[in-house]
């Protein structure tokens, strides 16, 4: 039913853009595709996992603790990685590859510490409520996930339009040099950006964790997919074709998923991006932003 | 005997593999030489795998045929959509050939044919130890042959600076495509061989952590050269056999090794085993200085080499040329002066091809080049240099002079395969005029050295012999004398009178006035977009208007 | 004469290429003093280390009795010293107001800073009127003004101008210039690159001419401008 699925396209959509946000904040302002923002996004979902089942913590006091550690991870990866990366001119593929290592290590490392197989939030953490609009079918968690996604996606556009910081951000985004003479810490925001990108994309790993009640230590690779998939829509390094591109492709999926056979649902969502990239390599609603020395 | 015969039966898929793996490296090695980043290797083996497995399986053809299908196959694809995927740059270049690749990987899974997740089982052992031997070798011998040709100088300058290389004749899309489908096809036989030692092949050994173990072999090898990916392949096929007792965290060491060789080891394992570049064996051998026959054959040429009729160019809003037109006179030395940001260098833009007018008319020759490509317009004789030296730093002097060569160096394929006399014959001239040309500008004795190590008035001295080797008619110079001293200005100006003596028409840009006056036959002056006057450097420096756009106005 | 910024044997290099080889200049305060020379004399990448963007290769710079060579970029900002690059690096992303307001990132406060915009909007009244465009849309003399007044949001005590003229209309060049003399008179120091030699060494106290890298001549903007070796190097006569 046509209402239901949209309802689930939401909700699948609301995380794609959050975990999108993250990925193409990254590009625009530090230039680098990170490809190890898959694997942040399932230490993140780790991370709520650990603290629930191992400290008992409340899921409303995990989701920090999760965003957290996944943020401290994305500074990290900045700090140890990319900052040399930057201060040797290294040519923009270079920092890619390097995050492409950083992924595999994250994911190998979940594996040796948890285990290959399916793990899962207890039943009796979840938000339990659900009740009946019409005739469809509204769980408490679909709502939680869907605020909170959109709360945290609104304060990111929120800071980026109106404060200071956030025309610093995209001041950077178009020119570091001009930036560093404005008197802007180009090298801090570097690290706040990766901190907070890193951030969102482990709320996005929390958030699809409960929603499907599933974390596997490979869950971070479809998603990085399709985060590339969606910044590629919606331009990359354009924060707000980053949240419509999520909520397309989340719709997408589910109605392929729905309509048609579940595989070829990723097989049309690629196809498409495939296509997209060599018919409009600036997105769909982007434009392409050359960035200067 | 036996002991080897123990060893074969638990190692020979081990073994098998590392020339799997070695031939994988090569192909993204291919791509990466003329710096593209394409993901797509791991999908162009599986389609060599399936489409091999296929015909053995159902058709029952000849192993040999199979191979070679193999290999058709991903190439053809590579062929169809290469062209526009390659038009794309950088990260957007790796980011369509990852969707290309789940694409193929999508589709393998869900269409019958192929057996959908299960993939296709029971593929007869057709692989011996001597296909692959075979095969690897052919690869290593032809790869090392384009290496040392004008297609691997190509890459290499393709790589360095792209624009740079189109103005030096190369017809860069080309180059790129056959790179990419070259590898698409080894990756593909590498697929096939591949499919028929393990029995069974699915879609999930070709998907983008298959790509990435492919791209991670050939970066840390390196790729200067090619015992880089063969390196980079045996270490992490055999690493991750001595790395057993680490059982789930083994691929660590893959993310590890990634990063390490990435931070620590730009060039690979195998560049760092090397000698420093400034020991290379380029050393020159004496230059054949048998009078190369002069560039240009004056009898011929017609009395203007170029002419600017009308042109005018904007960017967005902002006009930067507006109804320019001149005449460039063969034979002589022409200039272009006007104060920074008068519109000079979109003046060479243009007529190098690199921008296309929005009116008017640029003819060389004669001849219209409206829509000609700028390695087209290079070939008809028409080279330039940049304000901001733009050589290949990594290649050696010789190497950048003949670069310049390439579209004068005219073997083909199979002679080039073959190592035939012709294409031996035609390097060593192509040698010989490249020592020649460096020693027309007093860098012969450095032939072997890497350009980057040059000091500033030898990388422009540099410039100017690579574009002397497209052997143009005429030469554009942009801001030749920047950054000289006095001494050095002068020593050039004899050097561009040489230059104009030997048959070349010359047409420069430049700010600096009395070099200007000093060497030009004559000058029009560019200000604010459009020429504000034109004629003998007499004229030129008693013309008030030029003085005012010069020193800016007397009376402020 | 307080000497507000000294210059000792600054050298940069660029790989293996020396485009500054040590040039040793000084600027009084409240004076405009003008740095004049070809194109890659290293006018700019001189700028560009005062700046912090470039490092050294030997050499220091002291700014008010400070060594700042080795201060990262923001930090030299925050000291006072503030750039307008060459070609102007306007943001061409963002509004002409949140250009204005990104030149005040160092400035915490908000009142002084509503005030120094009102001062920059009196001295350049056209970026008002365009202060909810594009910057990018503005016109190449329009630009220029706004990476001045950008510049003066961050209430700098030396400003560094690198080629303000470049490819500007000759009315245009006139009008920045007579302003460059205004904001002087109101007290503030200024460095400037420039091609266009004999307007720049007109409004300057001091100039040096640069040349290869090195400093040549050092004297009166007066005396330069009628020096004929000055008139010789530019016009070839």
């Amino acid at each position: 039913m046509l209402e239901q699925q949209l309802l689930n396209a939401l909700t699948l959509g609301s995380v794609y853009a959050l975990f999108a946000l993250g990925f193409t904040l990254v590009f625009g302002v530090l230039a680098v595709i990170n490809l190890s923002h898959g694997a942040v996004f399932m230490a993140g979902s780790y991370a709520a996992l650990f603290l629930v089942t191992r400290f008992e913590l409340p899921l409303w006091a995990a989701l920090p603790g999760a965003a957290l550690f996944s943020g401290l991870l994305g500074l990290l990866v900045d700090v140890l990685i990319l900052k040399p990366l930057r201060a040797r001119n290294a040519p923009h593929l270079i920092p890619m590859i390097a995050t492409i290592g950083v992924g595999i290590i994250l994911t190998s490392a979940a594996q040796g510490l948890f285990g290959a197989e399916i793990r899962r939030f207890p039943e009796e953490i979840l938000p339990a409520g659900e009740f009946t609009v019409g005739e469809v079918h509204v769980r408490a968690l679909e709502i939680a996930i869907v605020a909170i996604a959109f709360a945290l996606m609104g304060l990111l556009l929120w800071v980026l339009r109106g404060s200071q910081t956030g025309r610093a951000l995209r001041a950077i985004a178009e020119s570091p040099k001009a930036a560093w003479l404005l008197g802007i810490n180009v090298e801090r925001l570097f690290h706040v950006t990766s901190f907070v990108a890193a951030a969102l994309g482990g709320v996005a790993g929390v958030l699809i964790g409960l929603d499907f009640n599933a974390i596997t230590p490979q869950m971070g690779q479809p998603i990085l997919h399709k985060g590339i998939a969606v910044i590629i829509l919606g331009g990359m390094g354009d924060i707000r074709g980053a949240l419509i591109g999520g909520l397309f492709l989340g719709t997408a999926e589910v109605l392929a998923k729905g309509y048609l056979s579940s595989q070829m649902g990723d097989a049309i969502a690629f196809g498409l991006l495939f296509l997209i990239l060599l018919l409009r390599p600036s997105g769909l609603f982007g434009r392409v932003l050359e960035r200067k020395a | 005997m036996e002991a080897f015969g123990d060893f074969w039966s638990t190692y020979s898929t081990l073994v098998y593999s590392v020339g799997v793996h070695m031939l994988l490296a090569l192909s993204i090695w291919l791509t990466l030489s003329c710096g593209l980043l394409s993901l797509a290797n791991a999908a162009f083996m599986g389609i060599g795998a399936y489409v091999g497995a296929l015909l053995t399986l159902n058709l029952g053809w000849p192993f040999e045929l199979v191979l070679l299908a193999a290999g058709a196959a991903p190439a053809l694809v590579a062929l169809v959509i290469g062209a526009p995927v390659l038009r794309l740059s950088g990260v957007y270049l790796a980011m369509a050939t990852l969707a290309f690749g789940e694409v193929v990987r999508v589709t393998a899974l869900n269409l019958e044919i192929t057996g959908g997740p299960e993939g296709l089982n029971g593929i007869p052992l057709a692989t011996s130890g001597w296909h692959i031997v075979a095969i690897l070798a052919l690869t290593l011998y032809g790869l090392h042959r384009l290496r040392r040709s004008r297609v691997g100088r190509a890459f290499e300058a393709i790589k360095e600076d792209e624009v740079a290389a189109r103005l030096m004749g190369i017809d860069v899309d080309r180059h790129k495509l056959f790179a990419f489908t070259l590898g698409a096809m080894i990756a593909g036989v590498a697929g096939a061989l591949n499919a028929h030692f393990t029995f069974f092949i699915s879609p999930r050994e070709y998907g983008f952590e298959n790509a990435v173990d492919i791209l991670t072999m050939t970066v840390l090898g390196g790729t200067g050269n090619l015992a880089g990916p063969l390196m980079g392949s045996a270490i992490l096929t055999l690493l991750p056999e001595l790395l057993r007792f680490l059982h789930d965290y083994r691929p660590m060491v893959n993310g590890a090794v990634l990063i390490l060789v990435v931070l620590f080891l730009p060039k690979g394992i195998s560049a760092a085993l090397r000698r420093p570049p400034s020991q290379r064996e380029d050393t020159p051998g004496t230059a054949s200085t048998a009078a190369a026959q002069a560039a240009v054959e004056a009898a011929e040429e017609p009395a203007t080499v170029l002419a600017i009729q009308q042109v005018g160019k904007h960017f967005g809003g902002l006009q930067v040329l507006e109804d320019v037109s001149f005449i460039v006179p063969a034979g002589g030395i022409y200039g272009l002066i006007g104060p920074n940001g008068a519109g000079k260098t979109t003046v060479f833009n243009l007529a190098t091809g690199l921008l296309a007018p929005n009116g008017g008319r640029i003819e060389f020759a004669g001849r219209d080049l409206a829509g000609l490509a700028p390695h087209r317009i290079t070939r008809l004789g028409l080279a330039r240099t940049f304000q901001n030296i733009r050589i290949f730093g990594e290649m050696s002097l010789l190497e950048n002079v003949m670069v310049g060569m390439h579209h004068h160096l005219d073997y083909g394929p199979l002679a080039l395969l073959a190592n035939s006399r012709a294409c031996r014959a035609a390097e060593a001239r192509a040698r010989a005029r490249a020592l020649e040309l460096l020693s027309w500008v007093g860098l012969a004795h450095k032939a072997g050295m890497e350009a980057d190590e040059l000091s500033y008035g030898d990388q422009r001295k540099l410039e100017f012999a690579r574009a002397l080797a497209t052997e143009p008619r005429i030469l554009l110079l942009d801001e030749p004398v920047a950054g000289m001293n006095p001494a050095e200005k002068t020593a050039l100006m004899a050097e561009i009178r040489a230059i104009r003596d030997r048959g070349y028409s010359v047409f420069l840009i430049e700010h600096d006035m009395r070099f200007v006056m000093g060497l030009c036959d004559r000058i029009a002056v560019l200000n604010f977009g459009r020429i504000i006057a034109e004629g003998t450097p007499e004229e030129i420096r008693d013309n008030p208007e030029v003085i005012e756009a010069y020193l800016g106005r007397e009376e402020a | 004469m307080t000497v507000l910024l000294r210059v000792h044997d600054l050298a940069v290099h660029y790989g293996h290429i020396e485009a500054v080889k040590g040039v040793d200049f000084h600027l009084n305060a409240g004076e405009i003093t003008a740095l004049v020379g070809a194109n890659g004399a290293g006018k700019s990448t001189t700028l560009l280390a005062l700046s912090g963007l470039l490092r050294p290769a030997r050499g220091h710079v002291e700014f008010d009795g400070e060594d700042i060579t080795h201060l990262a970029p923001h930090e030299i900002v925050r000291r006072g010293v503030v750039q307008v690059a060459e070609g102007r690096a306007i943001l061409t992303t963002l509004t002409v107001a949140e250009n204005l307001a990104l030149g005040a990132y160092t400035r915490p406060d908000k009142g002084a800073v509503a005030q120094t915009l009102e001062e920059v909007f009196a001295l350049f009244p056209r970026l008002k009127d365009r202060a909810g465009q594009l910057a990018g849309n503005l016109s190449g003399g329009e630009q220029q003004m706004l990476a001045i007044g950008r510049a003066l949001m961050a209430k700098p005590r030396l400003l560094l101008l690198d080629e303000p003229s470049m490819g500007l209309a000759p009315l245009m060049v006139q009008e920045i210039f007579r302003t460059l003399v205004e904001i002087n008179r109101l007290g503030l120091s200024i460095l400037l690159v420039e091609q266009n030699v004999r307007q720049a060494l007109k409004i300057a106290s001091h100039g040096y001419v640069i040349e290869t890298g090195k400093i040549v001549l050092a004297d009166s903007g007066e005396n330069l401008i009628h020096n004929p070796k000055v008139i010789e190097a530019y016009l070839g006569v």
